[in-house]
């Protein structure tokens, strides 16, 4: 049996190829929606369909052409088409805008009509609302094709949609189709893990029983993991959570979960109140008495001593409470643990931290910073030094080091190490800075190929939900268009059917993000922003960890912002400061 | 080099940190001093940045930490007073998490009632023409409040900028508040009641127009009214604010105070919260015209003074959140008096007091 898939990129301008595992992604859920033990061949394009913002704003029906096109060149090649599938999985469900999907249902019926496809499957990662018009043109269309037509709108829960006159019994699809998804994106525990970051400053917390503050120099950061916090706390409640009607929560340094545990206690009818609310307020302590025992979520539990003031004090005005305590981060260094009859329930589990007294930060006078965000965009210095002294100096690497050997730094930190300790935060300070720009809306991140800058855009590439478009250049080809004078046009003949050509060709009207490890002075920004003019792209912005050159502005007289993540005044020539 | 708040640090802080780290590479080998060369190089052109005073206590550091061990033992920073370079530092503004200010002295007095600390006759600082009073606000679960209160002493919207505006040149903070009494339209609240403003409403801003008419020279005054109004966060943490803890602290404080000064109360008497728009400008309310702006212009007004509008301003121009809670004294009608000030104060203190003992969440 045949099918064909569209691989939608909302927002992208370039075509790009479909990757295998999207390709395989696509084979099991043909796989579960065709007949069982059939062969399935797919057929059509290996191309992904991008829709670039200027169709998507002013030219929705562009899908209808899209779909059209596509099952046209596969049907008239390999013969009737069994299924079709359309898979936005690849985009925010708030970018797929019901105009889009109205205009898609136009597509499917004239493909319905003229006979290329009767079967059509819809990926994405939320259903639309029922009384959107997009889903009531669906419902109106079963009515007017032939019985054969069948459309499912299937989100990543696997509980579908069916829009056929005849319906479809699957019973076990759902469950199915959820591990397809794991698979293909990740479990949102181990996507959980990786957004949870461990983040450096200074920082205080209270210990309400002993009435005392402490510094610490860590602490962690859920970056947009809303989705995950639900899924696992869902997960949590359908096993733990039968029987209970209230939820107590204090959890004021995770605004993410904070909203999920609200949503979640509305969407059920049950009573969920701020801790706080309740020891203050007589009347919701009725409430929450008369519901019988309730669950306590928290942020973090490290040492017990904040759920043990709760539980006590909770206690003392006659509030019953399980033992069954949900944490966000438990670190005690597993995700379950004990604290006297307490099972605690984490979803990320994190090591313990040092207390630290007396804190250095505190004698430099350094502020506090505020757990909840990010005070800064840059790093600060002593966070900086804090992570070199887990690294080391070395000189700068040879192979790494301009042509003009004078001019290589004696010593530097140990990059590599601090991207090891450090990298997912430093990932995380890059992707703030980033955002607190206008992005473009389609770009792609291009860096030299050497193993730090791939760490860093790996950690990028984690953080963008593995959605971010990445070229590396090999240091070579920098070099010999360095030598020639940053002329690429010999350069990029040679390395013509090399990777790198190939992608940077296919990246349409994306913007370009350099990335480097640091700058020392500029030479491989320039090359690298005369690679992208010969390509005739723009470079978007450069960003770097550390730009030992902050004096210079614009390069080369181009005015490519610069985001460097921590300024150090160590340029390779100095000059006197009169040049 | 100028730098943003929120893209860095304060520069003083960086160039301090590094003096400090300077001390860890005071060695002769090799590796010490290649990084020792480039921290000195990054803390010169970092210096330069700074005024003449911080930059010559930092370097005067810098070179303290790379003094030879033997002699750091003999001449120890405490030996040298080292800490007291601070005193004279850019960065001395003191911080306090939240600043309150009082316009008349009764509102002063009904504060620090609320706060349980200080008089009114003997303040913690003075800086010049202002006086500050420092107290704390316990808060369940997480540490206390810390507050600075000030005095402005003189009535409209001028003197009340000028006050925050010192304020905070010599305090940062996270919240600003005024605390005080208005009058109120009688429809809608009674004496004692509590207003918390979601906006404030400047009536003053009027254009003066000439206009002929049938040959006639007319004045006119066309309002141009503006409006501003409380951050998005703040209104929210008043959505959530549950008024039977004002009830609750009012009684509490009435029971601590001269019973002189709280006579018009009666015994079972209890403010009511109202949230709605604040009319502020330069006059003061005795004509009743108050209750036909309520009727005429907008209907959430539920109080009017004369001091709201600079207060409001000076907190959006420096970016920081505020609120207003306002006692209502009187009616801003001819038969208005002084019986109430103190009473109606004291139920906006309360209500401020328990708003941010309760609802307000300073780390978001």
């Amino acid at each position: 049996m045949n099918y064909v898939s569209l691989d939608i990129r909302i927002g992208v301008s370039g075509v790009r190829q479909i990757s295998t595992k999207r390709v395989k992604f696509h084979d099991q859920v043909a796989g579960l929606l065709l007949k069982e033990g059939a062969v399935i061949t797919r057929v059509g394009s290996q191309l992904t369909s991008p829709i670039d913002h200027k169709k998507y704003v002013h030219h929705s029906a562009y899908i209808k052409q899209v779909l059209a096109d596509t099952l046209t060149v596969a049907s008239d090649s390999d013969g009737p088409l069994n299924l079709c599938i359309i898979d936005f999985t690849s985009n925010a469900f708030v970018s797929v805008r019901d105009p889009l999907l109205f205009a898609l249902a136009d597509g499917i019926k004239e493909s319905c009509e003229n006979g290329l496809c009767v079967f059509f499957a819809v990926l994405l990662s939320e259903l639309p609302g029922p009384n959107s018009s997009s889903f009531q043109q669906f419902e109106r269309m079963k009515e007017l094709l032939q019985p054969e037509f069948a459309v499912f709108f299937i989100p990543d829960s696997g509980d579908y949609h069916d829009f056929s006159s005849k319906r479809q019994e699957m019973p076990k699809f759902p469950e199915e189709y959820r591990n397809l998804i794991k698979i293909m994106y990740g479990d949102p525990s181990s996507k959980l893990e990786r957004k949870c970051i461990r983040r450096l400053g200074h920082f205080q917390s209270y210990d309400p029983q002993n009435g005392t503050s402490r510094c610490r120099i860590y602490s962690y950061y859920m970056i947009d993991c809303e989705n995950e916090l639900s899924f696992l706390f869902s997960d949590w409640w359908r096993e733990h959570g039968n029987g209970y009607k209230s939820i107590l929560f204090d959890l004021k340094n995770n605004v993410s979960f904070r909203n999920v545990v609200k949503a979640f206690g509305s969407e059920r009818d049950i009573l969920t109140e701020r801790i706080v609310d309740v020891l203050q307020s007589v009347d919701l302590r009725k409430a929450v008495m008369q519901i019988g025992k309730a669950v306590l979520v928290l942020d973090a539990f490290e040492t017990g001593s904040t759920l043990n003031h709760y539980i006590k004090n909770l206690r003392a005005v006659g509030i019953e409470v399980s033992n069954e305590v949900v944490v966000c981060i438990n670190k005690s260094g597993a995700k379950i643990s004990r604290c006297g009859d307490n099972h605690i329930y984490g979803f990320v589990s994190r090591s313990g931290e040092s207390e630290l007294t007396p804190c250095l930060q505190c004698n430099l006078k350094l502020p506090f910073l505020p757990e909840s965000h990010e005070s800064f965009l840059r790093i600060r210095a002593f966070d900086m030094f804090h992570m070199i002294s887990f690294s080391s100096w070395e000189p700068e690497p040879l192979e790494e080091s301009p042509e003009n050997k004078d001019l290589r730094y004696d010593t530097l930190p140990v990059f590599s190490k601090i991207l090891e300790d450090f990298g997912d935060w430093i990932g995380f300070k890059i992707f703030n800075l980033l955002h607190s720009n206008p992005l473009p809306d389609d770009f792609f991140v291009i860096h030299p190929d050497e193993a730090d800058s791939t760490a860093l855009s790996n950690k990028l590439l984690s953080l963008f939900d593995r959605k971010l478009y990445i070229v590396k250049i090999p240091k070579n080809a920098i070099k010999e268009a360095q030598l020639a004078g940053n002329s690429w046009n010999r350069v990029v003949s040679k390395y013509q059917k090399s990777e790198w050509v190939e992608r940077l060709s296919s990246v349409g009207d994306a913007g370009a993000i350099i990335l480097d490890i640091f700058k020392g002075s500029g030479s491989t920004l320039i090359s690298l922003t005369r690679l992208l003019q010969h390509f005739d792209k723009a470079p978007f912005c450069y960003v770097c960890l550390v730009d030992f050159d902050p004096g210079q502005e614009h390069l080369d007289g181009s005015a490519i912002p610069k985001h460097p993540l921590y300024n150090w005044y160590n340029p390779r020539v100095l000059l006197p400061m009169w040049r | 080099m100028q730098l943003d708040p929120n893209i860095e640090e304060d520069q003083v802080h960086s160039c301090r940190t590094i003096a400090y780290f300077l001390s860890k590479y005071n060695g002769n080998d090799d590796e010490s001093q290649k990084v020792r060369k480039i921290l000195q190089k990054d803390l010169c052109w970092r210096v330069s940045a700074l005024s003449v005073i911080d930059r010559a206590i930092i370097m005067a550091e810098a070179w303290y930490n790379l003094l030879p061990g033997d002699i750091k033992q003999v001449f120890s920073p405490d030996a040298l007073r080292i800490g007291e370079f601070d005193t004279l530092m850019r960065m001395k503004k003191d911080y306090r998490d939240v600043s309150i200010v009082t316009v008349i002295e009764c509102e002063l007095r009904a504060v620090l009632t609320a706060l349980g600390s200080g008089t009114p006759d003997r303040e913690d600082m003075r800086i010049g023409d202002f006086r500050y009073w420092f107290g704390e606000i316990p808060r369940y679960g997480s540490k206390p409040l810390s507050v600075v209160v000030t005095l402005v002493g003189e009535r409209r919207n001028v003197p009340c900028a000028i006050a925050v505006e010192q304020l905070l040149s010599n305090f940062d903070t996270k919240l600003l508040v005024l605390v005080g009494i208005a009058a109120g339209p009688k429809e809608k609240v009674k004496l004692g009641d509590v207003v918390c403003a979601k906006k404030v409403y400047d009536y003053e801003h009027v254009r003066l127009e000439v206009q002929r008419f049938f040959g006639l020279l007319l004045k006119i005054a066309r309002p141009r009214p503006q409006y501003i109004d409380v951050e998005k966060e703040i209104e929210t943490d008043i959505e959530i604010y549950d008024d039977k803890r004002m009830k609750t602290y009012f009684r509490e404080l009435v029971g601590k105070t001269d019973q002189q000064e709280i006579r018009v109360i009666s015994d079972n008497f209890e403010p009511s919260f109202h949230t709605g728009t604040i009319a502020a400008g330069e006059k003061l309310f005795a004509d009743g015209s108050l209750s036909r702006m309520f009727k005429k212009v907008d209907q959430e007004i539920r109080a009017g003074d004369q001091e709201d509008s600079g207060f409001a301003q000076v907190a959006k121009i420096k970016k920081l959140k505020w609120c207003i809670f306002r006692g209502i004294c009187d009616y801003g009608d001819p038969k208005k008096g002084d019986a109430w000030h103190f009473a109606a104060a004291l139920s906006a203190a309360s209500a401020a007091m328990t708003f941010l003992k309760s609802a307000w969440k300073d780390e978001r």
